[in-house]
């Protein structure tokens, strides 16, 4: 009943991926009965004096060094926020049992965020890393074609790492943003928090797509064989009928984890399958940024 | 007389049967690998190396070598050339396209039926050389068959194939057809597009062209008769009260004749939960539409499943249009008027919120002195239009009304003196405020500032969505804030014009000016009704539900939750599916991906639990009333947009197959040689599976009979 045009395996076969974005989409928005248009996006217009109401979190601490006296920002409505999708390209995303590479359904996610986001008049930005980062757009209101090609352009790198490409990206931000991570995490889940709560400097808000394969979650493999780590090269004799369980309940903990600790660290954490029709991440991502618009 | 091949081109498989000894080889020295992403989870277990069969090798490879010899001459379609003709092969075969629309408006009269006969014929006119691809559509693409050879694999999905009930969208298909086209190695590329051509399913700004040199042909099966009578839309219309205490409604339904001549008593009926209550007959001018009205019908004590149906003619996903009739409208207000006449003072406000499809807002107005704590019962939210605190048993009433999470807005008009609010209810405030003052007497003062993230506002926030700077504020109270109150918007000179306050599970919002049109032309601006719902809605603290959905969209399982909420009974264990029109079941989950439906059917879809019904919530599903419009789409415009990036000498041509390859073909496909020899080759496939299974066990019994401790 919701077999869709949406499914990945389906827009694995086209090959153009502002094609890719638009038919989901444009799917998924016709798909809502409410207009998504977000608002709440503001720019910096003069300061102030402060008034009792006035939200204390737009008091201009600097000027108030200063001059000691209290000034707030005063913004124009309807310009954009920032939205910046952080692409984790490692050799292990080019992993797939199906028709899709995690890589690939990165790419086609990280396009209708960006589409959608951009059609909500927020700037797109795009960062890929692996042990480093590779590639960076700024986020821009103008160019999507140029985010979309950014994207489209993609490849896998190699080995991978949290802790040091994203603080460089933390360094990097100037302005609050939305991050959306989008990564196969594998880091052990102390490692990958400390990593990504470095980029909530300046208040950014994170939401984190945890990307799998389902052969990862599953490990339905029959034959028994050297097992290849697509990362570093290393090879060990497996027999999946005695490991399975015991990987799985290792996975499981892991997810677990992470899910808890994002659940702590007030980071939005999703777990998505490469076979999940997109719309399904876009909904999540929708009603996240509403809850980010109601308090923003 | 000799043996010739129709595609000798596969001999160069013959290749292939390097591959057997290519891995007999290689797997000598190393183990097949897996590559996978991480190894971290993955236990160190020691790999237990099979001993190489040798014995097995052999025959096992003879076997393979020999299916691989065999697969390759089928594939190259060897025939018995009894006239001495040559080889077959020279010009290859055609890429064909076949692009079939399902929209709902292809069930129209025969047009299904001539589209699937249009279909068959461009099969029957398929070479063996040739492939065919079939794409179907409708709101989406999708690649039904991938490319084959054998017209009769399409054949049978065409004849289990239906209309769909989505809209007709050409632009996917034909970038389906692109793809196909772009990857295709074969010398010529065809794209056979059948379709009744609705204008309303192209979009102009969409690309749809096709690579260079491929042939485009549209087969256009619709039908010269344009009678069609459709239920473009149904709402409700309160009536009141009846007699009897209980409340009715009508029911207006829009019925539309897209036909070029008039009807004359069509026939339009009302159903509630299955049941008709109730039917007229309809005169429609040729290509007019008429409202008609059904009722009063009783209130339904819950949500019930109405559906306005017309008469059947030939097209029937437009016949009925079906909606939620929901019990009471959902948020309950009383305005508190102050000094003056009651209906002059609310006139705007009333207006505003009882404008609406199905009224979401029940509005009572009482002069303040005439309010009873009762009147407080059922409320959602209660407007102190212009009125002093009420006092007394009413004013604590009102605060621990608030408290309990009912909304209040105190618009601030000429009886709003800040001295009628007792220190009680003080903390319903943000802030105090002065008497009037008119700053700019004749101009006016704007809003300024403007919390765009709060919802109230958030529906302003996208471009040309409302302009709030519009209305003119002649005279407003000075709010001096508290440090509990947060400003939501500002005047141009810095004035708080609306602030808000949460008290207990309530909120309170205060609004500086009056909602007359004497301080401020608020009420005649056309942002002023939107921004009363906002308000209402923020306050009233529920959101108003859709009577109808369209097909196609996709919705939260939240939905149906309500269920749960409103009657605990229901929430009882128990898996939880959602039932479609057709009666298909899906199992949902409220949390995860699961949790979201795509509604397809056109009809009423419902909740199950632990196998039981549990309907408080049904949501209804209409077809795309767009697709209703058949007015015809200039093929020879599309033609144009298709081929646009071609060769002019490269013009549209009919489908036809070179009948020279066609003699050849035709011989060999007398004669299905290859047939039997695929035959031979799946025997020798399945006896080398058997014999591979088999040698591995007896070679593990060699093995432990080897190794077993002697003596």
């Amino acid at each position: 009943m919701i077999t869709r045009f949406l499914d990945p395996a389906v827009l694995a076969r086209i090959d153009n991926l502002d094609l890719v974005a638009r038919t989901v989409v444009d799917g998924f928005v016709s798909g809502l009965h409410q207009s998504p248009h977000l608002g709440h996006s503001i720019d910096f217009a003069e300061h102030r004096a402060y008034m009792p109401g006035d939200d204390i979190r737009r008091i201009d601490w600097r000027v108030y060094g200063r001059t000691d006296r209290l000034y707030v920002k005063e913004f124009e409505a309807e310009t954009n926020a920032n939205m910046s999708v952080l692409i984790d390209i490692s050799a292990s995303m080019d992993f797939t049992s199906g028709a899709v590479t995690k890589l690939d359904y990165a790419r086609y996610l990280a396009a209708c965020l960006v589409y959608f986001s951009y059609h909500q008049r927020d700037r797109v930005g795009l960062i890929t890393f692996d042990r480093d980062v590779v590639t960076q757009v700024p986020p821009t209101g103008r160019r999507l074609d140029s985010v979309l090609h950014s994207i489209d352009r993609i490849t896998p790198g190699g080995p991978g790492e949290l802790a040091r490409p994203l603080r460089r990206i933390a360094e990097g931000i100037r302005r609050r943003s939305i991050l959306v991570l989008l990564s196969d995490l594998y880091e052990p889940p102390e490692t990958a928090i400390q990593a990504i709560n470095r980029l909530r400097t300046r208040g950014n808000d994170l939401i984190v797509f945890h990307l799998m394969d389902p052969a990862e979650l599953e490990f339905d493999f029959e034959e028994a064989t050297q097992f290849e780590d697509l990362e570093t090269g290393e090879r060990i004799p497996v027999v999946p009928d005695r490991v399975r369980s015991g990987y799985r309940g290792l996975l499981h903990d892991h997810v677990a984890e992470l899910g808890r600790r994002m659940g702590e660290n007030r980071i939005d954490y999703t777990l998505l399958r490469t076979t999940s029709p997109l719309d399904h991440a876009l909904f999540d991502y929708l009603s996240r940024r509403h809850k980010m618009a109601r308090v923003r | 007389m000799g043996i010739s091949l129709l595609a000798p081109a596969f001999l160069v498989a013959l290749a292939a049967i390097a591959i057997p000894i290519l891995v007999h080889l290689t797997h000598r020295h190393r183990r097949d690998v897996t590559r996978f992403p991480s190894l971290q989870f993955l236990e160190r277990v020691p790999y237990r190396a099979v001993r190489r069969q040798r014995i097995r090798h052999w025959l096992l490879f003879a076997a393979r070598s020999l299916a691989i010899v065999l697969l390759v001459v089928a594939f190259a379609r060897p025939f018995v050339d009894r006239l001495g003709a040559g080889a077959a092969g020279g010009g290859g075969g055609t890429e064909v396209a076949l692009l079939m629309d399902r929209s709902y408006s292809m069930s129209y009269g025969d047009s299904w039926d001539r589209a699937r006969r249009a279909a068959r014929e461009a099969l029957d006119a398929v070479g063996p050389d040739d492939r065919v691809s079939l794409i179907t559509f409708a709101d989406d693409a999708v690649i039904a068959v991938e490319a084959t050879a054998d017209p009769a694999v399409i054949r049978q999905v065409l004849d289990t194939m239906t209309a769909s009930v989505g809209r007709t969208r050409y632009a996917p298909a034909l970038q389906l057809a692109r793809q196909i086209a772009a990857r295709s190695d074969l010398s010529r590329r065809q794209a056979v597009l059948i379709s009744d051509f609705q204008d309303s399913g192209w979009d102009r700004s969409a690309d749809v062209s096709l690579p260079k040199g491929v042939e485009f042909r549209a087969v256009d099966v619709s039908t010269r008769e344009s009678a069609n009578v459709l239920v473009a839309d149904a709402r409700i219309q309160r009536s009141g009260r009846s007699g009897g205490g209980r409340e009715e409604v009508f029911v207006l339904a829009r019925v539309v004749n897209q036909g070029e001549a008039p009807v004359r008593a069509h026939r339009v009926a009302l159903e509630i939960d299955g049941r008709e209550v109730e039917r007229r007959d309809v005169a429609l001018d040729a290509r007019g539409a008429a409202t008609v009205r059904f009722g009063p019908v009783p209130q339904p004590a819950s949500k019930a499943r109405a559906t306005v149906r017309s008469a059947d003619d030939a097209l029937l996903a437009d016949n009925a249009f079906h909606f939620v009739l929901p019990p009471r409208p959902t948020v309950s207000l009383l305005s508190v008027e102050g000094a003056g006449r009651t209906s002059r003072r609310s006139l705007y406000l009333r207006q505003a919120l009882e404008i609406s499809h199905e009224p979401a807002f029940l509005v009572q107005s009482k002069h303040g002195d005439q309010v009873r704590v009762q009147d407080l019962s059922g409320r959602a939210m209660v407007v102190l239009n212009g009125a002093p605190f009420p006092r007394g048993a009413v004013g604590r009433a009102l605060v621990e009304f608030v408290r309990n999470g009912g909304g209040l807005w105190i618009v601030l008009g000429q009886g709003s003196a800040l001295e009628s609010w007792p220190t009680e209810a003080r903390p319903l405030l943000p802030g105090t405020w002065s008497e009037p003052v008119d700053r700019v007497p004749r101009e006016g003062t704007a809003l300024g500032t403007i919390e765009y993230g709060h919802p109230v506002f958030a529906i302003f926030s996208a471009p040309e969505s409302g302009d709030l700077s519009s209305p003119r504020f002649f005279r407003y109270r000075v709010i001096e804030m508290d440090t509990a109150g947060v400003v939501l918007a500002r005047f141009a000179d810095g004035s708080v014009a609306l602030a808000e306050r949460h008290h207990g599970k309530g909120k309170t919002l205060v609004l500086a000016s009056a909602l007359d049109n004497l301080w401020n032309d608020l009420p005649v601006q056309p942002v002023y009704l939107p921004l009363v719902h906002q308000v209402a809605r923020y306050l009233g603290g529920r959101n108003i539900e859709q009577p109808w959905y369209q097909a196609g969209q996709i919705i939260d399982a939240a939905l149906f939750q309500q269920t749960q909420e409103d009657d605990p009974a229901e929430g009882a264990g128990g898996d939880l599916v959602v039932e479609s029109p057709s009666g298909a079941r899906v199992s949902i989950s409220m949390e995860g991906a699961d949790r979201f439906v795509s509604l397809l059917d056109p009809g009423f879809y419902g909740l199950r639990r632990g196998g039981r019904r549990v309907d408080a919530h049904p949501i209804a599903v209409n077809a795309d009333r767009s697709e209703s419009d058949r007015r015809a789409l200039d093929t020879e415009e599309l033609g144009a947009a298709v081929t646009a990036t071609r060769d002019p000498e490269a013009a549209t041509v009919p489908f036809t197959a070179p009948a020279g390859m066609l003699t050849l073909a035709e011989r060999e496909r007398r004669q299905n040689m290859w047939w039997y020899i695929l035959i031979v080759a799946l025997v020798v496939l399945v006896a080398e599976s058997v014999a591979s299974n088999r040698l591995p066990a007896h070679s593990a019994r060699l093995e432990r009979h080897q190794e077993a401790p002697r003596g």
